[in-house]
């Protein structure tokens, strides 16, 4: 039996002896969080949940002759990507047609507001977000993969295509410009810190 | 500690302690009691601080419960790509230990063919299938058998006259099905999700055996025989207020329910029935393939197409009694050759092969 406990390179192992519980397991553990990514790459949210089954699917096809990947997560978020990018790229040669902006990430980041108490701290955060929200689509997808998926440099830059330079610069390019058009306020709030922590 | 030489927000925001603590509020005490150590970082550290909390962090796409209901699609998709595509390696736990045998003898089949609603128990029973989800119908109104492939691997093949009605997709935990007439079921082995067959008066629970059922509708008993392994049967509805009685039947055993009484009698030892595929052990030892498939054949009701000249000098040893039609193909094909490949098209098998190893 394996449980939820078991880090990913064991259940993966455990699959690979046809152990369909730790398919289960790594199944409940992941899907949400791709269906999520998913739908943030096309607004055809159907397809988005295709994908993500059609990515896990393929593990248990290929079980064996899959090797343990590095990391699962991003293994997974790779497989998912790559799929909406096909199924995309497909339907626009069959329909003739282009969907403006499908394909393009389209995610939208939510302050954390449960863990704010204060008005400043509020109205700071809801500043930030704003402008986070209008970075180009590739750096909120760095941004994204960063700090809400917890992958490495350079396995963002592997999931888009880019390499290890340039995942870092699409995420410090964000974070740079966010701070240049914010960064004013911030003097006037460093002597009060002690009063928010 | 490394973190008092930060000069970037971004190290802080990569800092998955710092993150923690803007996230989860963990080790409070001991961030406040930091910063005030450092007080040249507090700005970095607020400012990063925002940015983590205007990021946010990680929000579920989908419920426990819309994962679960993924998954089982997500199976049922395997499950068919693996019987369309080619013979793949047998799973473990796709290997079958049981195999029942379901029976509604006498003049059952006749009743049904007349269609009279009143006899159609078997759309009418409560099922356990996934919301959404519709029920199969299936009423073999042809002269031979007709075999039916289930989402989880099990096959049916259902003797003429005979209703079978089962959902697209079983339920997680588990695996219904109703039948009127007569049918041979081999079930796949999963512990976890047990096989349920509802005939009009008694359920038969599964738990890893063969079995056979007689219950016809119009005959004054049904009889329940067990060729291996365990059964489970109990009523449908008591008739009084009395709790189901569950009978347990062990190898070679057999029970009969008196319809008129609402009870069982008690179990007895019993031969095994001079029926075809019961008889039928699918031991093969260097026997020709052709033989082999015309044993499937018959006991099976299908036809199975093979290149008669490719195969002729191929012999197989190979023992196939405990597994479903399915099962039974693969490990056939497998044994032929890596390039010997089968698919099914209702009734109909089709091999191709290039030839023996």
């Amino acid at each position: 039996m394996s449980d939820s406990t078991l880090p990913d390179s064991q259940l993966w192992c455990l699959i690979k002896d046809d152990d369909q519980a730790a398919y289960t397991t790594l199944f409940r553990k992941y899907y949400p969080a791709l269906l999520g990514y998913g739908k943030s790459l096309t607004d055809h949210h159907g397809l988005a949940g295709d994908c993500v089954q059609e990515t896990f699917m393929e593990i248990w096809l290929y079980r064996r002759n899959l090797a343990v990947p590095d990391s699962v997560r991003a293994y997974l978020l790779a497989g998912v990507r790559r799929r909406i990018a096909r199924r995309l790229e497909r339907d626009r040669i069959f329909r003739h047609s282009r969907d403006i902006g499908e394909g393009e990430f389209s995610f939208q980041f939510t302050p954390l507001d449960e863990m704010i108490s204060d008005e400043e701290t509020r109205r700071q955060v809801q500043q930030l977000n704003t402008l986070l929200n209008q970075l180009p689509a590739r750096q909120r997808e760095a941004l994204y993969l960063r700090y809400h998926q917890q992958l490495d440099i350079d396995e963002i830059a592997r999931l888009m295509q880019i390499n290890p330079q340039s995942a870092s610069n699409l995420l410090h390019r964000g974070i740079k410009h966010i701070r240049e058009v914010w960064v004013g306020e911030m003097h006037t709030l460093a002597l009060l810190l002690c009063v928010y922590f | 500690m490394q973190r008092e030489s930060y000069t970037t927000v971004t190290q802080f925001c990569d800092d998955a302690l710092f993150r923690d603590w803007v996230i989860t509020g963990r080790d409070h005490a001991g961030w406040v009691q930091w910063l005030e150590a450092n007080a040249d970082k507090q700005r970095l550290a607020q400012e990063a601080r925002y940015l983590i909390l205007a990021i946010g962090s990680e929000a579920p796409g989908a419920t426990a419960g819309e994962t679960d209901q993924a998954l089982e699609e997500t199976w049922w998709r395997i499950h068919e790509q693996e019987h369309r595509v080619r013979p793949l390696a047998l799973a473990g736990w796709w290997r079958v230990a049981a195999a029942a045998l379901l029976f509604a003898l006498g003049l059952g089949w006749y009743a049904s063919r007349l269609h009279s609603p009143g006899r159609d128990v078997a759309v009418s029973q409560p099922s356990a299938a996934l919301p959404g989800s519709r029920d199969i119908g299936i009423f073999n109104d042809s002269k031979v058998p007709r075999l039916v492939n289930l989402e989880d691997g099990s096959t049916i093949i259902l003797q003429p006259g005979g209703k079978l009605s089962y959902p697209r997709k079983f339920a997680a935990q588990k695996r219904e099905v109703h039948l009127s007439g007569e049918a041979f079921f081999e079930v796949s082995k999963n512990r976890q999700r047990p096989f349920l067959v509802y005939t009009n008066d008694i359920v038969t629970e599964v738990v890893g055996t063969s079995f056979r059922i007689k219950a016809a509708d119009d005959q004054p008993e049904v009889e329940v025989f067990v060729k291996t392994g365990e059964v489970h049967v109990r009523q449908i509805q008591p008739k009084d207020s009395k709790a189901a009685e569950n009978v347990v039947l062990l190898p070679n055993q057999s029970v009969s329910y008196v319809k008129s009484l609402s009870l069982f009698e008690k179990p007895e030892n019993k031969d095994i029935p001079k029926r075809a595929i019961e008889y039928l052990n699918f031991d093969f030892s260097d026997a020709p393939v052709g033989t082999i498939f015309s044993t499937l054949e018959s006991a099976y009701g299908v036809t199975i197409d093979y290149p008669h000249d490719v195969l002729r000098d191929c012999y197989l040893s190979t023992s196939l009694s405990d597994e479903p039609l399915l099962s039974k193909l693969k490990i056939v094909c497998e044994s032929i050759s890596s390039g010997t490949q089968f698919r099914m098209e209702g009734n109909h098998v089709i091999v191709e092969s290039t030839g023996c190893n």
